[in-house]
């Protein structure tokens, strides 16, 4: 390899030799170490690849030899050079790749965070920003040490960073806290427990606090379930003092949802007619470039678009990226709902409807749906009976109503 | 007797022999290809014979189209349809 290199750098020639003793003039060759390769007898003539130094070289040992020497071809950079020397916007072109590509390795083009669980990308790259780390800022002025201690001081959560600078990506890791960093507070201010919803009430489970409703009651919302207020009763059975607790029960109750949606009788469909545009678009810095057949007249498409940065190797890229458009022709018409897609369409309503409510930790005793066709409109109405935590703690604020009715109370007695 | 002694010191010595005494080693690949080490110089090269010259002997190589594919101080590979190698 490094002689195939040296003998292309340095240039070298197919020469044919004639004369009175080519063998003195091959092994003279050999005395003052000039290389020779591929030596053939073609006859009368002997012809061979010689390096341009070599030749350079022989000028005493043809004389002695007495042969005669011609060179048939020349292969090699000088050569190549000399042949071109006037394109001179080519060898521009081919220096100033380089320059570019030197250039754009001065600055990020890539900015990766591996390893965050509990912040996105995006909460990242703002505070990078804000940090003046940001995409296409020169590499040089990125200091690895000062952000990899900023993250840590800003970001609480996260006890251990690497960032590094590799080509032209900025790599940084990132390991999260996987506990808690502190322990939650436990509230003891005085608050009731409220009812959240109108219910019957299925079970009771009070911790502290006073209940004042009992299971199978009927409740209303903002009723309060648990009032806060524990009397304490003197000897002489009157109330000395109130004290006042956090009050903590778990309540369920029987409640009802009522739901009711409105569907078009008619839908929309979009059949796809099988027609494929594809094109190409590229972007570099701020402009794009979109290379796509335009669409005939009074057609519509969905699009979709898939983007890639460029890069070289593993980790110089560039800053352009390259986008591969599908589009799918579609022609969209409406038609009245069948039956069954009705059935369907409910069926999936209240599915999600189910989900969203067993996300909330309500259980479904009873589901019904019933579909009801308008002249304009499909109606769907769900009636479902669940069973759900009703009690919300609410922060007391009824000392001063209290004091009133005993005010009140007072008032009577005098 | 000098040459004998110094063979007989290489063999106890276990030493390799064409280095120590010089001797022209030859390497065939097939029938396309030879390669000569410890050659001294050519002394004829056509088409289709090539005699080289060692130490102490001379190598003839009769065959046809041969090509000397590169040759150093030291070394030559010879490529081409080769029929004998005789020494003289």
């Amino acid at each position: 390899m490094i002689e195939w290199l040296n003998r292309h750098f340095f240039g070298y020639l197919f020469i044919e030799m004639s004369g009175f003793s080519p063998e003195r003039f091959l092994n003279m060759c050999t005395v003052h170490e000039i290389e020779l390769w591929k030596v053939v007898n073609t006859g009368p003539t002997y012809q061979f690849f010689m390096t341009v130094p070599g030749f350079r070289k022989i000028k005493p040992l043809v004389r002695k030899s007495k042969v005669r020497l011609r060179i048939l071809k020349k292969f090699g950079l000088p050569f190549f050079l000399y042949r071109n020397r006037r394109r001179k916007f080519y060898a521009a072109g081919f220096f100033g790749f380089f320059v570019i590509i030197y250039a754009l390795s001065l600055f990020i083009w890539d900015i990766e965070f591996d390893g965050n669980r509990m912040y996105t990308y995006d909460t990242l790259l703002k505070y990078c920003e804000s940090e003046q780390i940001r995409y296409g800022m020169q590499k040089s002025k990125i200091d690895c040490d000062a952000l990899e201690e900023s993250l840590r001081t800003s970001f609480p959560e996260i006890t251990w960073v690497s960032a590094r600078v590799s080509g032209t990506r900025l790599l940084v890791k990132i390991k999260e806290n996987e506990v808690l960093s502190e322990i939650p507070v436990k509230d003891e201010t005085p608050c009731d427990i409220v009812a959240e919803k109108d219910g019957i009430i299925t079970s009771m489970i009070v911790r502290s606090g006073i209940p004042m409703v009992s299971v199978g009651d009927t409740i209303t919302k903002g009723q309060v379930l648990v009032s806060s207020a524990i009397p304490i009763i003197g000897d002489s059975e009157e109330i000395v003092n109130t004290h006042y607790v956090h009050s903590e029960a778990d309540i369920r109750a029987k409640t009802e949802y009522h739901e009711e949606r409105k569907v078009p009788l008619y839908r929309k469909i979009d059949v796809e007619t099988g027609k494929v545009r594809k094109g190409l678009y590229v972007k570099a810095f701020n402009t794009s470039f979109l290379l796509m057949r335009p669409r005939p007249d009074g057609t519509s498409w969905k699009k979709t678009m898939e983007e890639e940065q460029l890069h070289l190797f593993q980790n110089f890229y560039l800053p352009i990226y390259i986008g591969n458009i599908t589009g799918k022709e579609f022609i969209s018409y409406e038609r009245p709902y069948t039956e069954e897609e009705k059935k369907q369409l409910a069926d999936n309503i209240n599915k999600e409807f189910e989900k969203k409510l067993l996300e909330k930790g309500v259980q479904i005793l009873e589901n019904r749906v019933k579909i009801l066709d308008n002249e304009s409109l499909c109606q769907i109405t769900m009636d479902l009976i669940t069973d759900e935590p009703v009690g919300r703690q609410e922060a007391f604020k009824i000392q001063t109503t209290e004091e009133q009715k005993e005010t009140n109370h007072s008032d009577e007695r005098n | 007797m000098l040459e004998e002694s110094i063979e007989k010191a290489a063999s106890t010595l276990k030493l390799p022999k064409d280095v120590v005494l010089g001797e022209v080693l030859v390497s065939f690949l097939g029938r396309h290809s030879v390669v000569i080490e410890n050659y001294r110089s050519i002394i004829l090269y056509t088409d289709n014979f090539i005699k080289l010259q060692a130490k102490n002997c001379r190598v003839n190589i009769t065959g046809s189209r041969l090509m000397i594919e590169y040759y150093t101080n030291e070394e030559m590979k010879i490529n081409g349809f080769i029929k004998s190698l005789e020494f003289e």
